[in-house]
């Protein structure tokens, strides 16, 4: 009896293991929250930046309004927390969250990453201690992985800078040859590092301690119709962002193509232009959709 | 043995007989009983006798083989030919493009010798329907413009065209050079000559491409430079960007990406770092000269090329989704991306030249006296209490397929996107 429950066992292993590694299928995003104000019923205007935490945290970068604003998700609310409005922060174009909840977020007017503490306090300005010439540095983006570790998308010298917790200068990648334009970068569930290029319509891919970029899959040319504009990844999905195109596109880790989410309209539910995407580890999605001036919130359905 | 020697001959006889009759039947498949096609031909076609007297003859034609290109009862081809131009003038012309080509004429990969040459006879050589440069310049009569307005001529183009360019096409070159740039140029102006060292500041540019700076067909600017120059170089004052010509790289740049424009165009860069939008690719490792030609241009500005290509060289599937639509903004029929927005920075989303979408179109628009429906800063989106009404409310910027750009096929599909309350 012991040996037949042991032969069932291996045999569902054996039939189900592949299926639960290649089940890399997405069913959709279901619509859970849209969010137009802050904690005052000031209305958000023109947000391109979203960052969520594990504790429910979300940062949402108010680029319009040169501030970011703190929401609690709980029970499908998102409920504000507060403002947070300091010269050292204007037009805040991503923001990442560390494992601590302090909060890093690119400022595409002065083009540095600015670094507060959980509470929102202003703590300082990335300055890559250490990183190589020129010292001419542009983040054009930036993430941060489980670790601390911080990437930047060094747009002025092509290469992608990587920072320890601290800030200081580890090593540098440079951008692969043929490369278009780097414009965004995400950390995958593996930890390897992904660099979009919205001009080739590409993927790059570099394992944690690789030197160099190596293209993930096949041209994303048949499945992305416009520019893309952001990546973000998430347990074995990878979320790419078309702003013009109104959609978020998902391929699986092999950069296979699997869905297209979600479409152009100012209903709740779908997208005007939409910027950067968090996928927290419930699966709870929150994208800002910057030409509805909002922020939504989806499940993935997987 | 007499009986076997008979039928021996005989049987020769026969033979010779049967490849007689084949041989003649080949001579005259149509078994005319006026063998001489030219003679039977020009019986009716008597205009062809002038064409005879012409200097130069094909040799079809000369030797009376019309049916060596026509079919003299019906074909499915014009002028009775009896097979495609293409594959008939290949019978005897294999190869006019050469194998591994690197460019190939347009008229000639497409079959339309005729375009060019007269199958019959012309007073040209090579049976040109016209001689020298006119052939060319009367489809590309553009470039023949510019050729004939040019202050400084460029000897060889007087020459003609053939003298740098393969007509039929180029196994060594694009644009059908007969070698590639700089070779093609050496050819003539030897790089090691005082003269040449000088004129181009002691930089080793043997090995650079001329065209990037100088206009082969000629140009209004002294040397042939390209008709907008930047001063620094009509001023020789290469090392203002370059390092000095004798050192290891002498043509690197002194500073990096967009720090080596700023240094003279300080303000501009300024107010381009100070907006909140930046065109990204202004800041990216090879920064101004993305858009922009740092020596000398055909263009305006200095551009690389023509807007919208140079814009499309990046932003495709926007002009794919432009071609895609019927109704097209005026600015964008006319290839104007800088009429609506900022190649370098902005305030606004999309770069726009101005952050209200109403100010920027009333650039052009009187949106005040458009209609009665309220619009501006005071009249919030049904939809939605963040966003406002403006023009792009009801149109799209670039083009739909709906009359005046509008979102929608109808009014009322228009009206009930945010009037919900009478849609039925």
């Amino acid at each position: 009896m012991k040996t037949i429950s042991c032969a069932c066992l291996a045999a569902a292993v054996l039939v189900l293991g592949p299926l639960r590694l290649t089940a890399a299928g997405i069913a959709g995003f279901t619509h859970l929250a849209s969010v137009y104000a802050d904690d005052k019923e000031a209305g958000i205007r023109l947000p391109e930046a979203v960052a969520c935490g594990s504790k429910g945290l979300v940062v949402v970068g108010d680029t319009g309004n040169d501030r970011l604003l703190r929401f609690t998700y709980r029970d499908r609310t998102l409920g504000a927390v507060g403002a947070i409005k300091i010269p050292q922060l204007t037009a805040p174009a991503r923001v990442r969250l560390n494992s601590k909840g302090d909060i890093y977020a690119l400022d595409s007017r002065q083009r540095r990453i600015v670094h507060l503490d959980a509470g929102g306090q202003f703590r300082d300005v990335l300055s890559f201690e250490g990183a190589p010439p020129p010292a001419t540095i542009v983040p054009k983006s930036f993430t941060i992985d489980s670790a601390d570790t911080i990437y930047v998308l060094d747009e002025f010298s092509a290469r992608v800078l990587v920072l320890n917790a601290q800030g200081r200068f580890q090593r540098a990648l440079p951008f692969p040859d043929g490369i278009g334009f780097g414009t965004d970068l995400a950390v995958d569930f593996e930890g390897n590092l992904l660099l979009l290029d919205s001009v080739r319509r590409r993927i790059y891919t570099a394992a944690k301690d690789a030197v160099a970029f190596a293209q993930l899959g096949d041209d994303l040319a048949a499945s992305v119709a416009t520019m893309p504009t952001s990546i973000t990844a998430s347990k074995g999905i990878i979320f790419v962002v078309e702003g013009s195109g109104s959609t978020v596109d998902a391929f699986g880790r092999d950069g296979k193509f699997l869905a297209r989410l979600l479409t152009q309209g100012r209903t709740d539910g779908s997208l005007d232009h939409p910027a950067q995407i968090c996928v927290n580890d419930r699966d709870e999605v929150f994208i800002a959709d910057r030409d509805n001036s909002r922020i939504q919130v989806f499940q993935l359905m997987r | 043995m007499r009986s076997r020697l008979t039928i021996a001959c005989v049987s020769v006889v026969v033979l010779l007989g049967v490849y007689a009759s084949t041989a003649r039947s080949q001579q005259n498949p149509y078994r005319l009983k006026e063998t001489d096609q030219k003679k039977l031909c020009l019986a009716c076609h008597t205009d062809f006798a002038q064409l005879l007297e012409k200097r130069f003859v094909h040799t079809a034609v000369k030797s009376g083989e019309c049916s060596g290109c026509h079919d003299p009862h019906a074909s499915a081809h014009g002028k009775l030919l009896s097979a495609g131009v293409r594959q008939i003038c290949a019978t005897c012309h294999q190869a006019v493009i050469p194998p591994n080509a690197k460019s190939a004429h347009k008229v000639v990969a497409d079959g339309d010798c005729t375009k060019c040459h007269d199958p019959h006879a012309s007073e040209n050589p090579a049976h040109l329907l016209v001689a020298g440069n006119d052939l060319c310049l009367g489809c590309h009569k553009d470039l023949g413009a510019a050729v004939a307005a040019a202050k400084f001529k460029h000897a060889p183009v007087g020459q003609g065209c053939v003298t740098c360019h393969d007509p039929h096409g180029s196994a060594q070159s694009v644009r059908l050079l007969k070698k590639a740039v700089p070779a093609l140029c050496l050819g003539c102006h030897k790089p090691d000559s005082p003269s040449f060292v000088a004129r181009h500041m002691r930089y080793p540019v043997a090995k650079a491409d001329c065209t990037t700076c100088h206009d082969p067909h000629g140009s209004n600017q002294p040397a042939l430079l390209l008709n907008n120059v930047h001063p620094p170089l009509a001023a020789r004052q290469c090392d203002r960007c370059h390092e000095r010509p004798d050192s290891a790289t002498p043509f690197a740049t002194r500073l990096p990406g967009y720090e080596l424009c700023r240094d003279c165009h300080g303000d501009m860069v300024k107010t381009t770092l100070a907006k909140a939008r930046l065109h990204w690719p202004v800041a990216d490792k090879k920064g101004c000269v993305n858009c922009h030609s740092p020596h000398a241009s055909r263009e305006e500005k200095l551009l690389k090329a023509a807007t919208p290509a140079l814009c499309g060289s990046c932003h495709a599937d926007t002009l794919k989704r432009i071609a895609a639509v019927t109704v097209k903004h005026q600015p964008v029929v006319e290839g104007q991306c800088m009429a609506c927005h900022s190649p370098h920075s902005s305030d606004g989303t999309y770069l726009f030249n101005d952050p209200s979408v109403n100010t920027l179109c009333s650039t052009c628009h009187d949106y005040a006296a458009h209609s009665a429906h309220p619009i501006g800063e005071k009249a919030v989106d049904p939809r939605n209490k963040n966003l406002r009404v403006d023009c792009l409310s009801c149109h799209k910027g670039h083009g739909t397929e709906f009359k005046w750009m509008l979102l929608a096929a109808t009014n009322v599909e228009l009206c009930t996107r945010c009037h919900k309350q009478f849609a039925r």
